[in-house]
């Protein structure tokens, strides 16, 4: 019966139903969770459980715009990455060159593409068309991409709405099959808050490889300024 | 010598600001080594190097060691900081051809993140084509390996930034008065979009240029074009004369370049650029040329000497990024040089390997072939 009121509920509010919400808005409590402007991240891609590469870098967010440094290993190192909503470049520290990037691109030899890592914005891309509780406590959310341009036609999100933090999430073709599942874990702060400690990125067209990304030192705000969110910046 | 001393010089000077603060300095270093060792075999047949008149080696090296230190501080808002990349060059293992140049030597100061003074030797970073870049006056990368790391220019640079763009004013000062140049850019973004219009005063010359690129999804593509009163490359005429360029500046020549890149999938890649420059040599001219060799040897150039050039590559690489083919050719649809370059490329930790052919297909060519093995490290 719960889950059928929330599955009602979620129906009116994404068909802009001009009743009045009760249910909290569960795309913008996702992007909450996951917003940080600041992290330290260590990647690691892996084969058959075993480490294929690694990446360290510094992570810079301001909005919907992105920013990586990269730190290690040394052939990357001075490396930058950087996503203004609608475009996405990369630095060549050994050219001073700068070349745009295609959105779908893969990331770096990683599991995640472009657009997974450097375009964190579910209300924005995403509508939500059902909702279900089925064990009682964790809720299922299924997102529907707004257009052609997202990368994921379909995403079913599991949500603890306790805490108010997603625990994963799989993203499914226009055909409705699965192309790849994250899973999220979180570690609580001294002053008791939540950040995503890791996140595990599965392709699962490949099915035996997976991609950690570690999360260290995170901060909900950090003070850089508008421009160094520009390409301008990039090359400086 | 003089180089050296020069680079010193800009060094103490860049790092007075930073040892005045030495404790809070962020001192940073890194260490490339690149081997490079390259089989030639000369084309017996051609008619720039007819039976290797040139008496070009069979077997060459080259070593090449880019120490990179860079250092930062801050004052309260106005960051400073350094950045020194030298280069120490050996050929075929010869202690005579030892070679020390810093690469790039310069300080900048920056303020709030929007202003940018920059004074030393940088590498120009204009342009969007992927080979060749037109609006940069000062060098072109190498067609074959454009990851190449190339000279800087000494310059002053101011750089304004704004969200939506930047402007840069560049002061290119040279040994003589009459050297003098300077440049005045502006750079925009906009949605999937950036482009760019730079004005160039080059000593006593004029450039005007700009670049354009838009990204979608799985594809980018990309323009770049000058209109310049100078010309870097001789010229041939009727009677079999070499032109040279500071006599061909009575008028505007424009160069341009456009190019599309597609990414199929995670592993398939696939590139093609066009490059078209007035001042090279016409169907005609290449007749002219070819006519009066050895003579004319000066404006030969084994990728193309022709007005239009044509470049395609496909690339297919491992999802990983640890193995990358790549087949690459060049046409110049006036004199006909044709190279194709396969192209292999292997990663492993701070380790590159690259191995690579070019097979000329064309009687002006000086090689049947050229294979490179790379070996890089990042330390």
């Amino acid at each position: 019966m719960k889950a059928l009121f929330i599955t009602i509920s979620i129906l009116y509010i994404s068909t802009n139903v001009s009743v009045q919400a009760t249910e909290p808005d569960y795309l913008a409590l996702i992007d909450k969770s996951l917003y940080v402007e600041y992290a330290g991240i260590r990647m690691e891609v892996y084969k058959n459980d075993k480490l294929i590469k690694y990446y360290r870098i510094e992570f810079y967010r301001k909005e919907a715009k992105m920013r990586m440094e990269f730190v290690e290993p040394a052939v990357e190192k001075g490396r930058r990455i950087l996503n203004d909503e609608s475009n996405m470049w990369m630095y060549m520290p050994r050219t001073s060159k700068v070349i745009k990037l295609p959105l779908k691109q893969s990331f770096m030899g990683s599991d995640a593409s472009n657009r997974d890592l450097m375009r964190i914005e579910f209300a924005k891309d995403y509508d939500l068309v059902a909702g279900e509780q089925p064990d009682g406590a964790i809720l299922h959310l299924e997102l529907k991409a707004k257009n052609l341009s997202v990368s994921y036609n379909k995403v079913v999100v599991l949500f603890d709405p306790k805490r108010n933090i997603p625990l994963s999430q799989k993203m499914f073709s226009l055909s409705g099959k699965l192309i790849k599942t994250i899973e999220y874990i979180y570690k609580a702060q001294p002053d008791n808050t939540l950040y995503m400690n890791e996140m595990i990125i599965k392709d699962e067209l490949m099915g035996n490889s997976f991609t950690k990304m570690y999360y260290e030192n995170c901060k909900r705000r950090q003070n850089r300024p508008e421009v160094f969110f520009t390409l301008g910046s990039l090359k400086q | 010598m003089k180089s050296v001393k020069y680079g010193m010089s800009i060094l103490l000077f860049s790092l007075l600001p930073l040892l005045s603060n030495g404790q809070s300095t962020v001192w940073d270093y890194q260490l490339i080594v690149e081997l490079k060792n390259q089989y030639n075999h000369p084309d017996k047949a051609s008619i720039i190097n007819k039976d290797n008149r040139m008496k070009i080696d069979k077997l060459s090296s080259l070593t090449e060691l880019y120490p990179v230190v860079t250092a930062g501080n801050d004052w309260g808002g106005l960051l400073n900081t350094l950045q020194a990349e030298g280069n120490l060059t050996n050929y075929n293992f010869d202690k005579d051809s030892v070679r020390f140049t810093f690469r790039e030597l310069y300080t900048r100061f920056s303020w709030k993140g929007s202003h940018h003074w920059t004074v030393g030797k940088k590498r120009l970073d204009w342009g969007t084509g992927m080979l060749w870049n037109p609006t940069n006056f000062y060098i072109q990368k190498d067609p074959f390996r454009t990851q190449n790391r190339l000279e800087g220019i000494f310059q002053l640079n101011y750089t304004c930034l704004f969200t939506t763009g930047s402007l840069d004013v560049y002061v290119f000062p040279g040994k003589k008065a009459e050297d003098f140049s300077y440049s005045l850019k502006y750079n925009y973004t906009g949605k999937r979009i950036d482009a760019s219009v730079s004005f160039l005063e080059y000593t006593r010359y004029q450039q005007i240029g700009y670049d354009i690129s838009y990204g979608g999804d799985r594809f980018i593509t990309y323009a770049e074009g000058v209109f310049r009163n100078y010309s870097k490359s001789y010229r041939v005429g009727k009677e079999g004369e070499l032109i040279p360029p500071r006599n061909r500046a009575a008028r505007f020549y424009p160069e341009i370049v456009s190019g599309v890149s597609y990414a199929f999938n995670a592993s398939l890649g696939a590139r093609l650029e066009y490059r078209f420059r007035e001042d090279f040599l016409s169907r005609e001219e290449v007749a002219d040329f070819k006519k009066y060799l050895p003579q004319n040897s000066i404006i030969y150039d084994p990728v193309s000497i022709g007005k239009h050039t044509l470049y395609a590559s496909a690339e297919i690489k491992d999802i990983y990024d640890r193995l990358n083919m790549q087949v690459r050719t060049f046409f110049d649809l006036f004199s006909n040089q044709l190279i194709v370059s396969p192209l292999f490329v292997w990663k492993k930790n701070n380790f590159q390997i690259e191995l690579s052919s070019m097979i000329f297909a064309n009687s002006l060519a000086v090689f049947d072939s050229q294979t490179a093995l790379l070996l890089s490290c990042h330390f």
